[in-house]
């Protein structure tokens, strides 16, 4: 399938307008597609029932934001699929896609513990990478 | 190499891998102390001392991740990666150093680089060299002070401005 | 009912992970897995390194894929700076990446063989391992970390004095492998049949990449759906299978090894002459993504930069990382004897998984504890 078919399909399933392409030497364009906090479950529920498998989340810190970024990837048409998100740093609150995905599990809780973005609706948002006596801010923000 | 000689007294000898193992590096004479390695050193094993006269270049073997970033970078192959290593290494085999002599600035004792380094760039450089009123003093090599003085960058460049600028006339 | 936990550390783990099983009379109800024991705090450091001196500090991430990280990485920092890498450095990358695959299935199937008590396996694969060892000691100039990736390009060269030397070892494994893999079918196929299956709706589910999801019928491979260096130009087949079991996913590994044989005379065969390393002015702000496939499966680097020569963000997921919670699925219903040859199957690489310790002394690895990492994460900061 044609990149242009691709955005056309995806702006039709996606609860959003502003998709992005991003060129790669040697290889197809990569899709970044911005969404609102509240919809990401829909979004990434839509790109699941395309085919898409989800190869990880990254979280980078922004000013007073953090960004999250669903990366997604369709493997019969070759194409990355990245979903963009951003939360407040002060209540950093989004909802888990492990429901729909089961393999998010991981990746959400490393993402709280070293972070501190909550996800409602986990299963069991333990902790993953640091000890249980670890005390005081998630090691990875600035601070 | 014999099995089961375990210390240097009953003659062990450090484990010598084919002629292209990456192993420990080793200063050569060639070295001019310019401290490239120490920038691109990853682990920061190679650090750079500048103390009066003389700067001292220590590579600590035991940080060593034996990269090869520090000959890659030398400009004059003055570090180079011998086949020979060691895991456990105490006392003097564990630092490798380099010693060379140090050029200070003459107006704010700032340490500036090595005179091994100052020949080496006016041996690159050519006859650009003269552009520059530092590097005439070793482009001419004259043991005489000359009408120019040694300095560093910043106080070069503030002589420059202030005796020699435009506004010099005035 | 009953409580076992395997680990932290054991004998026969080659890394910390504690696998806790309830098990009742003698199969395993329930499994739960904890990771975090190696937590090295390597994206923490990316953020205070310089582009090259990151490229050296994720090869220590693992020890058997210590090629495919600088790898994503590097591509991952050409995607940013649009940078076009050389033909040579593509041909390159693939051989490197290829003899690291067959050593990295070489070494699995010994410690399948270890586990299960098949000592002659373990003892002929990891035979069959020096070889291979000994090109890298030649080609690379060490036998584990290979220092052959940079942004733009490979490092060194590889001089056609030594092609001969890789196309005589290759007629070596081609003549044994095939051998061994018969040895494997018929010695411990009947024991390795039916035990730990995983179905493709959890493998989908669990988005498992790598030799664990081939081996469920998904025919997905890094190589050929987001294809990167070489390996558009050169032809080669995705090894599956049905079953999901432990049996298939060694039939998958033993297959790939002969896969990348393959691969490797195709490449050089085919090595083109020129530059092996692109020049670059500086990387400018953005983002960038690199994947690379593992032996173990698929890898991604995400890079943010901001212009400076240092990275601001630097995210890795490891294969392990994916392939770990579906054990949860693969565990449950088994026997308990079979529990450390299923955990084993995933070819785990806990390193490549937890990723944060602290690694400034050569090989030397600590758990560290929080005031540590605290004190860490405050000097980071200044």
């Amino acid at each position: 399938m044609e990149i242009e078919q691709l955005i056309e399909k995806l702006r039709q399933k996606l609860p959003t307008e502003e998709i992005e392409t991003k060129p790669h030497i040697g290889g197809k364009e990569r899709i970044f597609v911005l969404i609102n906090a509240p919809k990401i479950a829909d979004a990434a529920r839509a790109i699941k029932e395309m085919g898409g498998r989800l190869c990880t989340i990254s979280c980078v810190e922004r000013f007073s934001l953090f960004e999250l970024i669903y990366h997604f990837s369709l493997d019969r048409e070759g194409v990355m699929v990245n979903l963009k998100t951003t939360v407040k740093k002060t209540d950093p609150e989004v909802d888990s896609v492990t429901p729909i995905i089961r393999g998010a599990a991981f990746i959400e809780r490393e993402i709280h513990d070293l972070f501190g973005v909550k996800f409602k609706g986990h299963p069991s948002l333990k902790r993953l990478i640091l000890s249980e006596q670890w005390k005081g801010n998630p090691p990875l923000r600035r601070e | 190499m014999p099995l089961f000689k375990l210390r240097k007294e009953e003659g062990w000898e450090p484990p010598l891998g084919g002629e292209t193992y990456r192993g420990r590096p080793q200063f050569q004479d060639a070295c001019i102390g310019c401290g490239a390695c120490a920038e691109v050193c990853p682990p920061k094993a190679i650090q750079v001392k500048d103390q009066g006269d003389e700067r001292v270049i220590e590579l600590d073997f035991g940080k060593c991740i034996r990269c090869g970033q520090c000959a890659s970078a030398c400009p004059v192959e003055g570090i180079k990666v011998t086949p020979t290593d060691g895991v456990f290494v105490r006392g003097e085999e564990r630092k490798i150093v380099v010693k060379r002599k140090l050029v200070r600035c003459e107006n704010c004792g700032q340490p500036i680089t090595t005179i091994d380094h100052f020949r080496w760039m006016v041996e690159r450089l050519g006859t650009l060299s003269f552009s520059n009123p530092t590097l005439i003093r070793f482009a001419t090599a004259t043991d005489s002070a000359g009408p120019f003085r040694i300095l560093c960058p910043r106080c070069r460049r503030l002589e420059y401005l202030s005796d020699h600028g435009w506004r010099a006339k005035y | 009912m009953p409580e076992i936990t395997i680990g932290p550390v054991h004998p026969l783990l080659d890394e910390p992970v504690a696998v806790k099983l309830e098990v009742e009379g003698k199969t395993i109800k329930a499994a739960e897995i904890q990771i975090g024991f190696i937590h090295r705090g390597i994206e923490k450091l990316s953020e205070r390194m310089t582009f090259e001196q990151v490229t050296f500090l994720v090869e220590r991430i693992c020890g058997i894929c210590s090629n495919v990280h600088p790898l994503c990485f590097v591509q991952a920092v050409e995607d940013i700076g649009g940078i076009e890498v050389p033909e040579r450095a593509k041909y390159i990358r693939t051989i490197i990446a290829e003899l690291e695959r067959i050593h990295s299935h070489l070494l699995w199937l010994g410690i399948a063989g270890h586990i299960l008590g098949a000592h002659e396996i373990f003892l002929k694969s990891w035979r069959y391992r020096e070889p291979v060892l000994d090109i890298f000691e030649l080609v690379c100039g060490n036998r584990q970390n290979y220092a052959m990736m940079a942004v733009g390009g490979v490092r060194k060269d590889i001089p056609s004095a030594y092609v001969p030397k890789i196309i005589e070892t290759l007629k070596f494994l081609k003549e044994k492998v095939p051998k061994l893999a018969e040895e494997v079918r018929s010695s411990l196929g009947k024991r390795l049949r039916d035990i730990g299956v995983l179905t493709k709706e959890n493998a989908i589910s669990y988005c498992t990449t790598g030799p664990t999801a081939r081996a469920t019928g998904l025919p997905i491979d890094t190589r050929k759906n987001h294809p990167y260096a070489a390996y558009p130009e050169l032809e080669f087949e995705i090894v599956n299978r049905d079953e999901g079991d432990v049996l298939a996913q060694t039939e998958v590994r033993m297959g790939e090894i002969i896969q990348s044989i393959h691969i490797l005379e195709q490449a050089l065969r085919n090595l083109p002459p020129g530059e092996i390393r692109a020049e670059f002015k500086n990387i400018p702000p953005g983002e960038g993504i690199g994947l690379a496939e593992a032996p173990r499966g698929e890898d991604i680097h995400y890079v943010r930069t901001n212009g400076t020569n240092m990275p601001e963000r630097h995210k890795i997921r490891a294969p392990t990382y994916v392939n770990l919670p579906a054990l949860e699925a693969m565990l449950p219903g088994n026997k308990l004897e079979d529990a450390f040859i299923i955990v084993a199957s995933i070819d785990p690489c806990f390193s490549c998984t937890d990723r944060v310790t602290i690694v400034n002394e050569r090989g030397e690895e600590r758990v560290v504890s929080e005031e540590e990492l605290l004190r860490m994460s405050r000097n980071a900061a200044l």
